[in-house]
């Protein structure tokens, strides 16, 4: 870049530029031979580094913590305000997720109960054991019937235990241990 | 909410430093620090994963630039130390001389002659100069294009020779 060309203005104009080192080394170069021979550029310039270098020595200010604990306070006291959505999102689910739950367990509980019943009621079942036994009381009893009926000879005859009593007895005796073996044979009949 | 509070220490006094010298006022940069923090939090589900700092940045220099409109409309409060600096924020505010002989310090007039220039350029110097951020870091943070980026960065700094010049700091220019 020819000298005539850098003027005081273009100076002003490209100063910045300059500072910044964003000329090429020509536009440098003529920039600084007319820095060298004009005193209000220089002047310009010299202001212009001056301030740049105090700027760059501020300092970073330090945050006070009241700041900070006053934001906190601040925050805390939005919280619930702010997150609206998603709390009510969440309690939504929660108590949605509660309610299957408890319904879960209501039906559960209620089927158990049901078969825990089913399983308490008892069922009449007589053993072969037993059955012998009233058999053999029947007889026992029939037997003795039929002493008393012949030590008291003149009252009742053998025949008539043998042929009408004893087969009554029987007869209601086997009624009974059906109805216990078997209830419903007995509402069919 | 653990990485919450390590954004917020991490980024806190780069969020404080860029309130205080955009408003030049501890107190005013203390209040837009924090509200700056409660829409980080506000606003949290959107940012986590992100740049989180470009994006408090961006979020900083609009509340800092609420204050400022705030402050023009006469609601906010001016006192102490800070009163040149609200006093520089009405027109026409013609430069104190005697301000100008009892602040020698460059670096004290510099941090005050940038609560004068005008925005986007002030924000912009700020994070270049300042905090030294990138250009790519700056159009990041305020979703400025980069060359514009420059042009205000170099208008900004021509804005804070002026203010300078204004206020009797010729004798820096030797």
């Amino acid at each position: 870049m020819k000298d005539e060309n850098i003027t005081c203005s273009w100076v002003t104009e490209h100063l910045e530029a300059f500072l910044d080192c964003d000329l090429t080394s020509k536009e440098a170069e003529g920039l600084e031979r007319h820095l060298s021979s004009c005193p209000g550029c220089r002047a310009e310039r010299n202001l212009a580094i001056r301030i740049q270098t105090a700027l760059r020595a501020l300092p970073e200010e330090i945050c006070p913590d009241r700041v900070i604990n006053a934001a906190r306070d601040v925050i805390e006291k939005k919280k619930p305000s702010i997150e609206p959505l998603r709390i009510c999102k969440v309690r939504l689910f929660s108590r949605a997720l509660a309610l299957v739950a408890v319904a879960a367990i209501v039906i559960a509980g209620t089927i158990s109960f049901f078969a825990w019943r089913q399983r308490q009621i008892p069922e009449e079942k007589v053993s072969t054991q037993q059955m012998i036994l009233a058999r053999r009381q029947v007889e026992l009893t029939l037997a003795y019937i039929g002493e008393v009926g012949l030590k008291s000879a003149s009252a009742v005859s053998e025949d008539v235990v043998e042929s009408k009593v004893r087969p009554s007895l029987k007869k209601a005796v086997r009624k009974v241990l059906d109805i216990r073996m078997n209830p419903f044979k007995n509402n069919k009949t | 909410m653990r990485d919450f509070e390590d954004t917020v220490a991490e980024f806190r006094n780069r969020i404080y430093s860029l309130s205080y010298y955009f408003l030049g006022h501890k107190e005013e940069a203390e209040d837009a620090t924090q509200e700056a923090l409660i829409r980080l939090w506000e606003n949290w589900n959107k940012v986590r994963g992100t740049n989180a700092l470009a994006w408090l940045l961006r979020v900083t220099r609009n509340v800092c630039m609420d204050v400022l409109r705030k402050r023009r409309s006469g609601h906010a409060v001016v006192s102490g130390n800070d009163f040149d600096a609200a006093l520089a924020t009405i027109p026409g505010n013609a430069p104190d001389p005697r301000e100008a002989l009892e602040t020698s310090d460059l670096q004290e007039q510099v941090r005050k002659a940038l609560t004068r220039i005008d925005e986007p350029y002030r924000s912009i110097v700020i994070l270049r100069e300042i905090q030294q951020m990138s250009y790519a870091e700056i159009t990041e943070a305020l979703g400025i294009p980069l060359p514009t980026v420059k042009v205000y960065l170099h208008r900004g700094r021509r804005m804070l020779r002026e203010q300078l010049r204004e206020r009797g700091a010729d004798a820096y220019e030797r």
